[in-house]
């Protein structure tokens, strides 16, 4: 029996009051590509993150290529032969391709001076060698995401000498070109007995690159399994853990009546001409790869982009499409896609954050003078309503679990009335408890009449929630779907390119 | 693929306009070169050119020190007190009868030493760098008037001491020298060593820089350390030029250092800037300085017309960001 | 269960207020220890002087507090002062009544700050260098004119005079008019809706603008404001003077030092210069504490640089505090 490249036994860890893992085991061979399955909060990326020295675990013990390790932090880990390439791009903008692949790493003429030409040429050795198209001279600011990820690769993987690399949604910003270079990458890794852990939602990828796959739910592994012997549907039901309909509440028919119409929408290099509408009680999905501007179309819509023709009617209103101001006052309610960067006051209360955006409409005198005790009451019912778990309005905001946030993101729209909602990734890094909850505020708001609007990068999200979804391609509707033909299969055969 | 072929053309176009604009603050000098002489014919005599940098080189060696600061994401609100402490650290030693030699070390290792002040209490305190340095600024100048009883001191300072910043080498005055070497320097240590690239990626991102293996926390002290290091030099000098020990020295120096460093095009967020940029911005400045003075504009008119200068300056590199995007 | 839950309330209360809090245990340790020191600190005349004293660097802290809660920093307060109290004592001089050269400075003061707020703004400027330009032009302006020199016209309102140096009710005019300025800005900044935005830009920009914050006009604002009151300092500054005596340091005082005074101040009360905290209560306390404890070095006999030893080892021990009560 060959030794593992990685064992872990009897991991735990605990977050406040959050069990994020529980007593978890997971073998990695030498040489495999194990792919980790699990919904948000599962606890895939606590998991790496522990392996990769980022956080450390309350229990357990891990050993690497048959040695016990303990990592604390990222770099003592990837000396220890550990590289991770996690969701967000880690590089320096402001220097050039060469040094961010270099960098820590520069190589020397003497003891002092930096060879320039070896490391110039080393890099742009390098990425010839993979065929990719990259200038190592150019700043990384200057490059295509997609670029920047291949080169965050080429570094993690090919600079220190790896034993084990963690893939984190590789994938998620590359074109199907580099996506192939990436594949052969990994082959050759395989081969030189690199270990990999691939984590991703592309089911498709799991079953091209993986050799075994191991499910995770609520902090725990529930199995692992040979790619050869599990099928997709068999994956998707071991993470979910529940039969879906118990976690999309039951929507009822939509009505006939159009209450929002969208009509040729265009942002320069982002849509072009992007026309739907969304009936009374109705939830309309928004979905399309990542660069196919499907993320554009709630931010063009509330006053976020430069927007250089469309219109959107609600109510048979024209409304004009100004400023995120202009776009609430005629009644339109959002909630971002990165809540920590465009949503939330982290630094300010529960209260403060529940009702900041309708002081000045609902709780002021003369439109200037707060009414607090009002505001205090109004904030108390939302978090009731929502099942916020807070010790008070009093809380600092960012003390509260992802789940908790998310909810009083949504929650804000709650106090007030408006003609139509527009969500982005509304249950973004929430576990499926608060999942339930939401999705069941979302039903309710889309039963009280309004019309919905949810981009979302999750599927089944959108599959279990919309009445229909809009797919978009190349900043264009390429197919609205609904009914029998609301499959995976279908909204990724509309958004792919042919 | 449409979307790749366009960003990586982007990608081109913004490269070229970057290059272009990096060499801004250097197209300014010429111009300003150019207004000098029109406007004075003492301008471009030599003597007058040797003046302008020979004043320049005290604010240079600053501006150095500030310009690592600031590439690593900080601020030295210090370097004034500091340049004041060297100033007369160096001056009361030899008063005292200590060798030049030893003078000149002791008021080296003070600067340095509040520099290394300034690193731990904003590393290991984690003080905002304006806060932390604000406070040493404050402190250091209470420290001068303690050395001095705020009187500047005349007595005791050697000839030898005086020649430092007066003598020449070739014709060229040591002032000029100083500048040559500073700016040199930085140009090795930022371009050409790792340490002065981690500088760079430190102030970029803390975060990845950590990530990829840079000591971190021994740059971010250091930076501190080169500025104080710096700053006493210029103190030493400015007591070497003058002769005397002066409880004033360097006042207002980390606000003329902070514009020379930004007029250069030094970001002030950290992480952008070069060597040649910022040597551009102190001869920006010094020439302004002297075209003004050549032209009979006081003192005091100058700061409204260096004032003036930076909002030009920096409306255009603002401008130019933001087409960078 | 219950009751742990109104704990949490009160110590969560008192978090929010932590630096006052210290601060207000400060004030009265120096109030209570300050006789057996010097009989002369609890005189009235030294409360008097002290509270006038204090007043004109609590006024121009409670502009700084809000610039520094947006995140910015305006570095030309000091400038402001000295340009509006050159051109008020001209106004005076022309013949205009002390309470329209009132109205005109103020009016002055606001212009100032809308052209630092336009150029953060809407030029894009880093507030650190858009304000340190700004701030030296006005000094520049206001040095090319006197040559340094004292600017005193003869035959101006004597109710100018009276303004700088009387009393109502036997609080210095200065700290009456201070009073009122922290009463409002307190209320505007719990009370009000601007207030609310001014703290929703500062602690997240961009959820601010998506919540319907028009946030260049807040940015905008905090800079008039804190124009504004640094020209109501700066005209109450020299109707205490009755003459216009430019700030060198020469002359004590350079218009630097008022504004590392007010940062001083607001940062002692739970400010910071990454935006998003701070409160007027705390950028009052800041200025009184540093008034308090400036006047009671000067009654020790300690010299200027001492006492601004002082200062700065005490800005250092209260950040280090408020940094290891945020970590805890």
């Amino acid at each position: 029996m060959q030794m593992n490249a990685l064992e872990i036994q009897g991991v735990s860890k605990t977050f406040g009051a959050n069990k994020v893992l529980a007593d978890l085991n997971l073998s990695l061979r030498k040489g495999e590509v194990h792919a980790l399955m699990g919904e948000n909060g599962a606890g895939k990326s606590t998991l790496i993150k522990i392996i990769s020295g980022v956080h450390r675990a309350d229990e357990g013990v891990m050993y690497l290529n048959g040695e016990k390790v303990e990592f604390h932090s990222p770099y003592e880990a990837q000396i220890g032969g550990v590289a991770t390439l996690f969701q967000e791009i880690q590089e320096i903008p402001d220097l050039t391709v060469a040094e961010n692949l270099y960098a820590g790493m520069e190589p020397r003429k003497n003891r002092f001076l930096i060879d320039w030409k070896a490391l110039y040429e080393g890099a742009q050795k390098q990425i010839d060698a993979l065929g990719l198209k990259i200038d190592a001279t150019e700043k990384m600011r200057h490059l295509s995401p997609s670029s920047r990820k291949m080169v965050e690769i080429i570094r993690a993987v090919h600079k220190r000498k790896a034993s084990i690399v963690i893939m984190d949604e590789p994938t998620a910003n590359l074109n199907q070109g580099e996506i192939d270079a990436l594949f052969s990458m990994i082959g050759e890794l395989k081969k030189k007995g690199v270990s990999i852990i691939y984590i991703s939602h592309r089911m498709r990828e799991i079953f091209q690159v993986a050799n075994r796959v191991s499910v995770l739910r609520d902090g725990r592994l529930i199995r692992t399994e040979d790619i050869d012997n599990i099928t997709e549907e068999e994956i998707v039901k071991l993470m979910v853990g529940r039969d879906l309909p118990a976690l999309y509440p039951q929507r009822t028919l939509p009505e006939n009546a159009v209450a929002m119409k969208v009509t040729d929408l265009s942002v320069e290099g982002e849509l072009d001409k992007v026309t739907f509408d969304v009936r009374r009680k109705e939830i309309l999905g928004i979905a399309g790869l990542e660069g196919s501007g499907a993320t554009s179309v709630i931010k063009a819509m509330f006053g976020l982009k430069h927007v250089t023709s469309g219109t959107i009617e609600v109510d048979g209103d024209v409304l004009a499409i100004r400023t995120p101001k202009t776009s609430i006052a005629q009644g339109l309610a959002y909630v971002p896609e990165d809540r920590k960067h465009d949503g939330l006051f982290l630094n300010k209360t529960v209260g403060f954050n529940l009702v900041a955006s309708v002081l000045k409409s609902h709780f002021s005198r003369l439109g200037f003078v707060v009414r607090k005790r009002e505001a205090q009451a109004a904030s108390k019912d939302v978090i009731k309503r929502l099942g916020i778990k807070t010790s008070g309005t009093h809380s600092k905001i960012g003390s509260l679990s992802g789940g908790n946030q998310q909810k009083a993101l949504l929650g804000r729209w709650l106090v007030g009335s408006y003609r139509a909602i527009l969500l982005e990734e509304p249950t973004r890094g929430v576990d499926i408890g608060a999942k339930v909850e939401i999705y069941k505020e979302i039903s309710a708001l889309a039963n009280s009449g309004l019309p919905v609007l949810m981009y979302s990068s999750e599927m089944l999200e959108l599959i279990g929630m919309c009445d229909r979804v809009v797919v978009i391609r190349n900043g264009k509707v390429s197919g609205i779907l609904s009914g029998v033909e609301l499959t995976e299969e279908k909204i990724l055969s509309k958004a792919l390119s042919n | 693929m449409d979307v790749i072929l366009n960003a990586a053309s982007h990608g081109g176009r913004a490269r070229r306009r970057a290059s272009y604009a990096e060499f801004a603050p250097a197209l300014v000098v010429l111009a300003l070169l150019a207004i000098g002489a029109i406007s004075s014919d003492r301008f471009l005599q030599t003597n007058n050119m040797f003046n302008i940098l020979q004043y320049a080189a005290e604010p240079a060696l600053v501006a150095v020190g500030m310009m690592f600061v600031i590439l690593a994401r900080g601020i030295d609100l210090s370097v004034g007190s500091v340049m004041g402490i060297g100033n007369v650290t160096a001056a009361l030693m030899m008063a005292a009868g200590y060798p030049v030699i030893v003078a000149i070390a002791c008021a080296l290792l003070f600067g340095a030493a509040i520099g290394l002040v300034n690193g731990l209490l904003v590393t290991k305190g984690r003080v905002e760098p304006i806060i932390a340095t604000l406070s040493t600024m404050i402190g250091a100048r209470s420290v001068i008037y303690f050395m001095t009883n705020g009187a500047p001191l005349f007595e005791g300072i050697p000839k030898s001491f005086v020649a430092i910043a007066r003598g020449k080498v070739a014709g060229v005055p040591n002032g000029v020298l100083f500048l040559v070497l500073v700016f040199l320097g930085a140009y090795v240590v930022l371009n050409h060593t790792r340490y002065g690239r981690h500088v760079f990626a430190v102030g970029g991102s803390e975060e990845t820089a950590k990530l990829f293996g840079m000591k971190v926390l021994w740059i971010k002290i250091s930076v501190y350390v080169i500025s104080g290091l710096l700053a006493a030099t210029a103190g030493v000098v400015g007591a070497s030029r003058l002769g005397i020990g002066d409880p004033n020295a360097g006042i207002g120096y980390e606000l003329i250092a902070i514009t020379m460093v930004v007029v250069g095009g030094v970001r002030l967020a950290g992480g952008v800037g070069s060597v040649f940029g910022a040597l551009s911005g102190v001869l920006i400045v010094s020439i302004l300085t002297n075209i003004l003075q050549l032209n009979n504009v006081s003192t005091n008119a100058q700061h409204a017309f260096l004032g003036g200068g930076i909002i030009g300056m920096m409306l255009f590199l603002s401008w130019r960001d933001a087409r960078e995007g | 269960m219950q009751k742990s839950q109104t704990q949490n309330g009160v110590a969560g209360w008192l978090g929010d207020y932590r630096s006052e809090a210290t601060l207000v245990i400060l004030l009265c340790l120096a109030f209570a220890v300050a006789p057996l020191f010097t009989e002369f600190f609890l005189t009235s005349d030294n409360l008097f002087n002290l509270s006038r004293q204090g007043s004109y660097l609590s006024i121009v802290a409670i502009g700084m507090a809000l610039v520094l809660i947006v995140g910015g920093i305006d570095l030309s307060i000091g400038a402001i002062m000295q340009l509006v109290g050159l051109c008020t004592m001209l106004l005076l001089g022309s013949g205009v009544s002390a309470g329209n050269a009132f109205l005109l400075a103020l009016l002055l003061g606001a212009g100032l700050g809308v052209i630092n707020g336009v150029l953060c703004v809407y030029g894009k400027m880093q507030p650190f260098i858009a304000t340190l330009a700004t701030g030296g032009i006005m000094t520049g302006i206001v040095m090319t004119y006197t040559e340094g020199n004292a600017v005193a016209p003869q035959g101006i309102d004597p109710l100018f005079k009276e303004i700088g140096g009387g009393a109502i009710a036997g609080i210095p005019i200065p700290a009456a008019v201070m009073i009122v300025v922290v009463a409002l800005f307190w209320w505007v900044m719990t009370n009000t809706t601007y207030g609310k935005n001014v703290y929703a830009v500062g602690s997240n920009k961009n959820a601010a603008r998506n919540i319907g914050v028009n946030t260049n006009l807040v940015l905008c604002s905090v800079y008039v404001v804190s124009g504004t009151l640094a020209a109501l300092a700066g005209y109450l500054t020299f109707a205490r003077m009755g003459t216009f005596q430019p700030a060198t340091a020469a002359t004590g005082g350079t218009p630097v030092e008022m504004v590392i005074m007010a940062i001083a101040a607001v940062v002692l009360g739970g400010g910071s210069l990454v935006g998003g905290k701070g409160t007027v209560l705390g950028a009052f306390l800041g200025a009184t504490v540093s008034a308090v404890m400036l006047n009671y070095l000067v009654l020790l006999g300690m010299g200027i640089w001492f006492q601004r030893f002082i200062l700065a080892m005490i800005i250092i021990f209260v950040v280090l505090l408020a940094q290891k009560n945020e970590a805890a």
